[in-house]
């Protein structure tokens, strides 16, 4: 028998008793949803996690430390010996700049400083924020605006450290609103204090000496930030962004600056970052970092351990999802197996006018999976729906706790066609049985029984 | 009147006795039609009254010589069903049942048989290992040169989708299918297409002059109207072969003759060799060639027999 007709004969006898069958596709359905709704739920967390450190342009970003600063190194790999006194100065940053594949790259400037606000001293961490970061979402919900240039007088401030210029406790007013926070910080001054390191005239050629001046810049403020401060480009935590240009011009004095004079005469930066231009770059440029003698850290490598825990969330939630579907499945033997019972006389009769075995299994083979298909159609609508609700009770439950709603749902073309090919599968082989008992019924008995 | 060659052929075929091999299987007969699919036939009344006797044989002397004078050699049909010492035993609990118990028969092609006996005898059972619907315990069964016991189980099917057709008492029509549906089913198991499956559907219903209420379910009609559905069901893929279980056994005697006129004209315009289980000693001597009667599984009588359906056409005509 050809498969449309198979199929055809199959709908037919699904509506001949539609009521049995429907509650059979309705229990598939069920299992399809449940299987939809956790497998949805754990790509939406999975995609939340790693969304969140798109934005903040991580998945792309190398951090390079000297390797005599032991900073991040790498345990596996020891750095070899020529390369181990490369220091990182302005001529590496130009030549890993140059690397294929690197956007671009740039000196980590960060140092503590005091910040006077309407006369009162806040001790806080600076860092400088590359101008490339104005395009992409580094600043979660900003009020304001970004930088106006790249060495503008401006800065940009974290939601905490603006409740705390503001005179509130930070830890007891984390629901303050970002909007209600800027209102009165915006286009006000700052002034930081910091120390300069100026460079002094050498007499004897030999290094370079360097003084310290003490000085202090007035900065406007033109955006308040509700990001995380760990979620910030670039390493470490800080609560008042500069633009980079500026924080390089200041020449703050910085930690390693006396061991630097000290081993090469040259300034180095602690710290540099490397943009790529493609995610995918990162490992090559990565190891062509270390090859340079340096050390060399993205946030790929930290992600690996999170992709992993969702890849076992994942499949926890995929093996509780089949359960519903693995009882739906008995449902669909039960179902079929009743229809052969009843319809004894007239596989029969089917039998006793030329059907072969295989066109009786065919049969019921297209039954179950016409059952499959419907229930996976209909299952993966209800997971969606199931899906939005949940989704939209998350987000009441957040925005009562002024929290930013989340879309911790999402549902991937892969996983509804999936789903439906997955259903289909699953209740062929549960018609597997029914299907061999039915093209097995012995027609001559078949025929006696009224 | 016209007088068909098949008529002629079938009326002198051979009426065969209880002993077999007696023709070779490989004896020259004439030859069957190939395409059974002819036009379709006039609206059959009943005891085939077209079916005219050929002229040398004085039917006025209802003498049944005749028969006995029959030339084997020539006009024989060649062999259709051989079964060859053929048991069939069912295993009821601790009972055995020997539903057919070494019983050997040859049919000749164009034979129209009643298998005789009372319920229980193995009419039934030896027509189901005819039609290939159960399998011998021991024996052959050789039909049209195929031995249905070697047959796998798909070759089997497509031995009963391709050269049996079969009737039953209870018609034995798929009750949520319509008529036209009904009969064309097994065409979907042969796989032919959409488009000739309705019209062959057509054709063969109204060959058993049922032109009309194709789209009414089996149970709106009457059970003589069901019956021939059912044999324009068996009819639609041409088989040489049309078995048939107490084909009038839950019709009225009016219908039933209506259906018997039916099978008839299979048997002489299509050439269609017919076995018929039937229980009803007057129904066999009226339309059968042959008369073989079964009792507890074995076979006690065979003969042939002059149908008088022919003999009162005979007698119409000569009104």
């Amino acid at each position: 028998m050809k498969l449309y007709d198979a199929t055809e004969l199959a709908l037919r006898n699904l509506r001949e008793s539609l009521f049995r069958n429907s509650l059979t596709t309705i229990g598939i359905s069920v299992g399809v949803a449940s299987l939809v709704a956790m497998l949805s739920l754990g790509i939406g967390l999975q995609q939340l996690a790693s969304r969140r450190l798109q934005k903040a342009g991580l998945f792309n970003t190398i951090v390079v430390t000297s390797r005599r600063d032991g900073g991040f190194r790498d345990q596996r790999e020891e750095a070899p010996a020529p390369a181990e006194n490369v220091a990182l100065d302005e001529a590496t940053r130009q030549k890993i700049a140059k690397i294929n594949g690197v956007a671009e790259a740039y000196a980590d400037i960060r140092f503590t400083t005091d910040l006077l606000f309407n006369g009162n001293s806040h001790l806080t961490t600076v860092a400088g924020v590359p101008f490339s970061a104005k395009g992409t979402d580094a600043f979660d919900g900003m009020q304001g605006s970004f930088f106006s240039s790249d060495s503008a007088p401006e800065v940009i401030l974290q939601k905490s450290f603006a409740a705390e210029l503001l005179g509130k406790n930070p830890r007891l007013d984390t629901n303050e609103n970002v909007t209600d926070l800027a209102r009165p910080l915006l286009q006000k001054d700052v002034t930081i204090r910091y120390a300069e390191r100026a460079a002094t005239p050498s007499n004897t050629g030999e290094g370079s000496g360097y003084s310290v001046i003490s000085r202090q810049q007035t900065l406007k403020i033109v955006g308040v930030t509700d990001a995380d401060p760990e979620s910030i480009r670039g390493p470490g935590r800080a609560r008042v962004f500069l633009p980079l240009k500026l924080a390089q011009t200041l020449h703050v004095m910085q930690a390693s600056d006396l061991r630097d004079t000290a081993l090469s005469g040259s300034p180095t930066y602690p710290s540099l970052s490397v943009r790529v231009n493609d995610p995918s770059d990162v490992p090559a440029v990565e190891d062509a970092i270390k090859k340079m003698g340096f050390n060399a850290f993205s946030i790929v490598d930290a992600t690996r351990n999170m992709q992993q825990f969702f890849a076992v969330l994942d499949l926890f939630l995929g093996i509780f999802g089949s359960l519903a579907l693995a009882v739906a499945s008995i449902g669909i033997v039960n179902t079929l197996v009743m229809a052969i019972l009843e319809r004894r006389r007239e596989i029969g009769i089917m039998k006793a006018i030329g059907a072969s075995d295989s066109d009786v299994r065919g049969l019921f083979f297209a039954e179950a999976g016409a059952m499959g298909a419907l229930g996976g159609i209909v299952g993966v609508t209800l997971g969606w729906i199931i899906g939005h609700i949940i989704n939209f009770g998350t987000n009441i439950y957040l925005e009562r706790r002024h929290l930013a709603p989340a879309q911790i749902w999402y549902v991937p073309l892969w996983l509804v066609i999936s789903a439906i090919a997955f259903s289909i599968i699953v209740s062929l082989l549960a018609g597997l049985y029914p299907a061999a008992r039915a093209a097995r019924l012995d027609p001559v008995q078949a025929l006696r029984y009224e | 009147m016209e007088i068909t060659a098949k008529a002629t052929q079938r009326w002198h075929g051979p009426f065969h006795s209880r002993i077999t091999g007696l023709h070779q299987p490989g004896a020259v007969g004439p030859m069957q039609p190939k395409n059974l699919r002819l036009p379709p036939l006039p609206n059959l009344p009943a005891n085939c009254v077209t079916i005219q006797i050929p002229g040398p044989i004085k039917l006025s002397s209802q003498s049944v010589p005749v028969i006995e004078t029959a030339n084997h050699s020539d006009r024989a049909g060649s062999e259709a069903i051989r079964a060859a010492n053929v048991f069939r035993h069912y295993q009821m609990g601790t009972a055995l049942v020997r539903a057919v118990d070494g019983v050997s028969i040859t049919i000749r092609a164009g034979e129209f048989v009643a298998l005789l006996g009372p319920s229980g005898s193995g009419k039934s059972s030896l027509l189901n290992l005819i039609a290939g619907l159960d399998r011998p315990t021991s024996g052959e069964v050789v039909v049209m040169g195929s031995d249905l016991a070697a047959l796998p189980r798909e070759n089997l099917a497509k031995y009963r989708l391709h050269t049996v057709g079969m009737v039953f008492q209870s018609f034995n029509l798929i009750p949520k299918m319509t008529v036209l549906e009904n009969v064309e089913l097994p065409l979907r198991f042969a796989e032919i297409d959409r488009n000739q499956r309705v019209a062959r559907a057509r054709q063969a219903l109204e060959r058993v002059g049922l032109g009309q209420r194709l789209n009414h379910r089996p149970m709106e009609l009457s059970g003589g109207e069901q019956q021939r559905v059912s044999l324009a069901r068996a009819l639609i893929n041409s088989p040489k072969l049309l078995l048939a279980d107490e084909p009038t056994g839950n019709l009225d005697s009016r219908t039933g003759s209506e259906i018997m006129g039916l099978i008839c004209g299979f048997n002489n315009s299509l050439g269609m060799t017919i076995v018929m289980v039937t229980h009803e000693q007057a129904l066999a001597q009226k339309y059968a060639s042959r008369m073989i009667h079964l009792a507890d599984g074995k076979l006690v009588d065979d003969q042939p027999n002059h149908p008088t359906a022919r003999l009162d056409a005979q007698w119409k005509g000569a009104q």
